[in-house]
């Protein structure tokens, strides 16, 4: 209890120390939201009115220490401002909307990910140094040292633009109205395939190799070699004694992995043209919209937080050795 | 994409809901996702179909045809003789989409409420206008802070508003006007999603009877690489971007109906920041042989060819009249300047040589006459690749004839800002195309703008110009006019404060498919462009007609 | 050593990094085309001019990939020697001392895991603007070390509690000299694993800065390569030339990384072999004759 109570301090303390650095950094970045907005529609807004819009965009007014005060008040009201290039929608709806396709295409490539990986790492495991290990591992390898834009141009290249199987950007027909119809629902799936494709391939094969090293790790036990003895099948033994204990380092990888939902697709999205939250973040990187680049930081911190303690929380309850702590 | 348009299309026929309604599908903005937002005086979020074609302006102003103007709400105006004064007259029986009817009361309205709110003015009108009178319901009158001949241009710029709507508005500036009531063509939105919306026929439109388009559809397109896709595949009708190597990605799909025209638009140039904080450079900055030299030593055929694909039109006027202006230039002035504005390195090298720019050092590079090295960066925003391949062509060209010039690339955002603060030692700029040399004349070359915006950025100025520009606006005689702006027109080109290289292409694809009636190169009656900053698109439209 | 080097993915992973890194040095002697000067046509498919095609503006492919890979692994070993410096010490210092510093250090080596990196890096680099490769090689240093830390402390709290690290304690030794002679060698397996992730995770994030247009693009690297291809559409316009090669590039050497970093697990994990000398003793396991 007390090491879950110490924990929760520190993620406390954590948050507003990555809050603080969120207020201040986009602010410190050259350049000034509202003159961007311009520069490139080959437009100009006359100087007069352009001090009257950001006097309306509010960031000018009240010293910075005040602002910083609001900013602190406004994250535990839950309210986020407005964003600047999309005002006047709230960054909430704004970054609701980039959630659920975020969470839609993450979380899927995740599971999907993690399954797959996971089963591969106990196979390989078990079958170590047969030809079915050599091809997951180096399999395995492969996957993870190329980087995703990497891999996000390749599958695009080679599916979308040679083969012309699927489609190349979006998350669903445009034409199509958002509803739980079969059709658009349809549409969804098949334009998330290759964005897909992508995502598990860079993360299945963390996953694999993780759960290949834990088993490993783990064959040599005693109790393992007890259980062979006293005739327990092979796969018994592998799946019920040796896969349940090696998926605990496991699980708190995913979680963590949980915790990098939010950033890990930015890359994917921006080559996809996926509305996720990553691509929301680069567009509001790029057009200085602080409120935006605020919030998704903040919540990006507070995710990574709450999956970490939700890790400790597991910990606590999965591991009796910590229980006294 | 289109196979799923037209699955898209065979369905919603087969669902009877929808009569066979003739739509057009055009791309005006990238955008990364949709946002209702149909407020004509916010020039930042709001959608960019909102001005001309949900908000009709009172008169449009012909570019293509010696600006002459087209009535739209307004059936004519008056500016009186001493040009302090212009009155429009509205047409009789116009009716706002919501029936109501559109008087010069609502007229008086919207410029009182710009008044009220100058965070919507968005061209400052009110440091033009001092007040605004509706003489009777379908006469308004404006009276001017200076005497102007350009007033009508000026007033033409802003939406009318109804009153009846926006009296009620608490918060005009965040006033997303979701369901707007316009006098345009097209006010109705009946779609809206984050990846497409439509907007529809005004049902009480004054001029129903030349529009032949029920329809206008926008769908979602994030960047460059999503607009190519959707214009090579047929599914946009009307465009307005850039597509790299058109010829081969675009045409070829389907020469006989897919076509594009690029005549010049704003103008690119060069310039040096003549008040630099670099003592050395600024002394070289300041003569205008060095200037002359630089602009000579740029290959203005190969920054067209190569960084902008062809379509750029080259602009050699050191008068900066160009193509565009054409109908303004002074040949005499073209006689006595042109050729410092044309490539010629080796020109280039004896003018310099003449003016004594030598290497004094023996590094290779020159110096100025007195010793002090000289070296600059030219500063080009880092994401548009076009320009920094133009700027790179005009860095070899420089240091083909000895000067040490280098690239860097800000953020587009710091930029913008370094122009207007004077943080640079020279730069790559543009000037947007206007309907007069008056404009890009008065936007780069008045001192009370120094420090305001980036078309000051040289940081020249001249009493004289300054006041012949002023006389412009003062004179309604077209023969007067051109006199001022040929004494203007030879100052400039004398001087050579910013270096043009070209006129950037007037961006328009056109399908022909669908729709024809298209203003084209063989019949160019009007500006084509989709983009909001010009109304005549609206013109464009009203000239559409469905294939049969 | 030896074992690393009778370890065939070792040796496979190993020829690919020195490959890349003589091919990167010898570049002047492989092509006279300068990487930033034009030199042909814009975007020509590879000919016997220009093996590898022309890019947008007509630089020469080829020699921007070679040129290229200097830049990338400069930035990548560069940013990695920092990672690790930075987080070895840490490590071994929180580790060995205990008490005070080591909450210390851990409180700090646990905020900056939180942060979720990529976003914090995106952010930092505009902030920065034009982030030239020695500008990204240093805050990728600065943001990620957290990690390296975390487990060279955990390995240095079990050699902490070794016979010969407690006889120079006893001995009277300086805590410095025990840190660095005692400790640091007997962690340096972590360490090396360490270092080898860390270059993985540079290369890759440069390379997906410079995409995002973060980096400088006057740079000759083969972010900036990917990043000009995409600007330019090639994709959509067919020149698969001018996007394909540092895709390739990046795959390949992040191959040898790992196939390196694979071999290095193993070493120091003997249990996780499996070359080919290891199958007679593997047979033994699985026919339940002895134990790992």
């Amino acid at each position: 209890m007390a090491f879950l109570l110490r924990r929760l301090a520190f993620y406390l303390a954590a948050f507003i120390a990555a809050a603080t650095i969120n207020f201040f950094l986009p602010r410190l970045m050259p350049g000034d939201p509202v003159r961007i907005m311009f520069s490139s529609a080959g437009t100009e807004l006359p100087p007069e009115s352009l001090q009257a819009l950001k006097l309306t965009f509010g960031f000018v007014d009240g010293p910075l220490w005040q602002q910083y005060l609001t900013y602190l008040g406004s994250i535990f009201t839950g309210d986020l401002g407005r964003s600047i290039k999309y005002f006047p929608l709230p960054v909430t709806s704004v970054l609701g909307h980039a959630l659920v396709w975020t969470v839609g295409l993450m979380g899927t490539a995740t599971i999907i990910s993690f399954a797959l990986g996971t089963f591969l790492g106990i196979v390989a495991a078990w079958r170590r140094g047969s030809k079915f290990d050599v091809i997951v591992s180096i399999g395995a390898i492969f996957a993870t040292s190329v980087p995703a834009v990497v891999t996000s141009l390749i599958v695009l290249f080679f599916f979308g633009f040679t083969l012309g199987w699927f489609p190349n950007g979006y998350a669903a027909d445009p034409s199509l109205d958002p509803a739980f119809s079969f059709q658009y629902v349809g549409s969804v799936a098949y334009h998330g395939i290759l964005p897909m494709i992508t995502l598990c391939t860079v993360l299945a094969g963390g996953f694999t190799v993780t759960m290949r090293n834990n088993m490993i790790n783990l064959l040599g036990e005693d109790y393992i070699v007890m259980a062979r003895a006293k005739g327990l099948s092979d796969r018994h033994v592998m799946l019920w004694y040796a896969a349940r204990n090696a998926l605990l380092p496991t699980v708190s990888s995913l979680a963590i992995a949980i915790g990098t939902i939010l950033g890990g697709s930015l890359v994917t999205e921006v080559v996809y043209n996926y509305p996720g939250l990553g691509n929301i973040l680069y567009q509001a990187i790029l057009a200085r919209d602080y409120p935006v680049i605020q919030g998704q930081l903040l919540i990006m911190t507070a995710t990574m937080l709450i999956a970490n303690f939700i890790v400790d929380v597991s910990y606590v309850l999965l591991d009796p050795r910590l229980k006294g702590a | 994409m289109k196979k799923y348009l037209l699955a898209a299309a065979a369905l919603t026929m087969l669902s009877g809901s929808a009569m066979a309604q003739t739509v057009l599908t055009a791309n005006i903005e990238p955008a990364t996702t949709w946002v209702r937002n149909f407020n004509p005086f916010n020039q930042t979020s709001s959608r960019q179909s909102t001005l001309d074609f949900i908000y009709e302006p009172l008169v449009i102003f012909n570019r293509f045809d010696s600006n002459k103007p087209v009535y739209r709400l307004a059936e004519s105006f008056k500016l009186s003789d001493d040009l302090k004064t212009i009155d429009f007259k509205l047409r009789p029986n116009l009716k706002w989409s919501d029936g109501k009817p559109l008087t010069s009361a609502d007229v008086k309205f919207t410029y009182d409420y710009l008044k009220k709110f100058p965070a919507l003015d968005f061209v400052s009108i009110w440091t033009f206008i001092t007040d605004v009178q509706a003489v009777d319901a379908q006469t308004v009158r404006f009276t001017l802070a200076n005497p102007s001949s350009l007033a009508a241009e000026q007033l033409s710029q802003l939406p009318i508003v109804p009153e009846h709507v926006w009296k009620d508005v608490a918060d005009p500036v965040t006033y997303a006007n979701e369901n707007p009531i316009g006098s345009g063509p097209l006010t109705e939105v009946p779609r809206f999603t984050g990846q497409t919306y439509d907007q529809c026929r005004n049902p009480n439109y004054w001029d129903a009877e030349h529009l032949k388009i029920d329809c206008m559809r926008f769908p979602q397109l994030a960047d460059n690489n999503q607009i190519l896709t959707a214009t090579a595949d047929g599914t946009l009708d009307w465009g307005v971007s850039f597509i790299p190597d058109i010829d081969n990605v675009y045409v070829s799909k389907d020469p006989a109906h897919y076509h594009y025209w690029y005549s010049p638009s704003s103008m690119v140039a060069f310039l040096f920041n003549l008040e630099t904080s670099n003592e050395a450079n600024k002394k070289a900055f300041n003569d205008v042989k060095f200037r002359r030299a630089v602009s000579m030593a740029l290959d203005r055929k190969t920054m067209i060819d190569v960084a902008g694909y062809g379509y750029p039109t080259l602009n050699e006027d050191p008068g900066l009249m160009g193509e565009l202006y054409k109908s303004w230039a002074d040949p005499s002035v073209k006689a006595d300047f042109s050729k410092f504005a044309a490539y010629d390195a080796d020109a280039a090298k004896s003018l310099l040589d003449e003016a004594g720019y030598v290497d004094k050092d023996g590094d290779g590079l020159r110096d100025n006459p007195d010793g002090s090295k000289i070296s600059f960066s030219i500063i080009v925003p880092n994401s548009w690749t076009d320009w920094i391949d133009t700027v790179n062509i005009a860095i070899e060209g420089m240091q083909a004839v000895g000067l040490d010039a280098k690239i860097e690339t800000p953020e587009e955002a710091v930029w913008t800002s370094d122009l207007i603060d004077g943080k640079f030692d020279a730069a790559i700029n543009s000037l947007p195309a206007s309907a007069s040399p008056y404009y890009p004349y008065k936007r780069a070359f008045s001192a009370s703008d120094k420090g305001k915006t980036r078309f000051t950025a040289q940081r020249w100025f001249n009493p004289e110009v300054e006041d012949l520009v002023t006389q412009f606006t003062h004179t309604a005689d077209l023969d007067k006019q051109k006199e001022a702006m040929n004494k203007a027109q030879r100052i400039v080109a004398e001087n050579m404060p910013v270096i043009p290289v070209f006129n950037n292409p007037n961006w328009y694809q056109y399908n022909t498919k669908r729709f024809t009636g298209w203003s084209t190169k063989e019949n160019p009656f009007v500006n084509p462009s989709i983009s909001r900053t010009n109304p005549a698109r609206l013109l464009n439209l009203l000239a559409l007609e469905p294939v049969k | 050593m030896k074992s690393l080097l009778r370890n065939r993915k070792a040796l496979i992973g190993l020829a690919i990094i020195a490959f890349i890194v003589i091919v990167a040095i010898a570049a002047p002697l492989l092509t006279h085309y300068d990487p930033t000067a034009r030199t042909g046509r814009p975007h020509q498919p590879p000919s016997a001019e220009h093996i590898l095609g022309t890019t947008r503006i007509g630089q020469d492919v080829f020699a921007r990939m070679i040129y290229g890979a200097r830049t990338s692994l400069a930035v990548g070993f560069g940013a990695c020697l920092l990672i690790t410096a930075v987080g070895t010490a840490l490590g071994i210092i929180s580790g060995y001392r205990g008490g005070k510093t080591d909450e210390v250090i851990s409180f700090f080596t646990n905020m900056v895991l939180v942060v979720p990196n990529l976003p914090l890096l995106l952010v930092l680099a505009a902030f920065i603007g034009q982030a030239s490769p020695l500008v990204i090689a240093l805050i990728l240093g600065g943001t990620s070390w957290a990690w390296g830390a975390r487990v060279t402390r955990a390995e240095t709290l079990s050699v902490k509690q070794k016979d010969y690290v407690k006889s120079a304690e006893m001995m009277g030794e300086p805590q410095w000299r025990i840190m660095t002679f005692e400790i640091f060698p007997n962690v340096i397996s972590i360490v090396g694993i360490n270092f080898i992730g860390s270059v993985i995770f540079a290369i890759i994030t440069e390379a997906t800065l410079e995409f995002l247009g973060l980096g400088d693009p006057r740079v000759v690297s083969w972010g900036t390569m990917l990043y000009n291809a995409q600007k330019a559409s090639a994709l959509s316009v067919g020149a698969w030339w001018d996007i394909l090669t540092p895709c390739f590039a990046l795959a390949f050497l992040g191959i040898g990384m790992s196939l390196l970093n694979f071999a290095v697990d193993e070493i120091a994990n003997p249990r996780l072999r499996t070359g080919n000398h290891l199958k007679r003793w593997s047979l033994l396991i699985r026919s339940g004759e002895g134990r790992l």
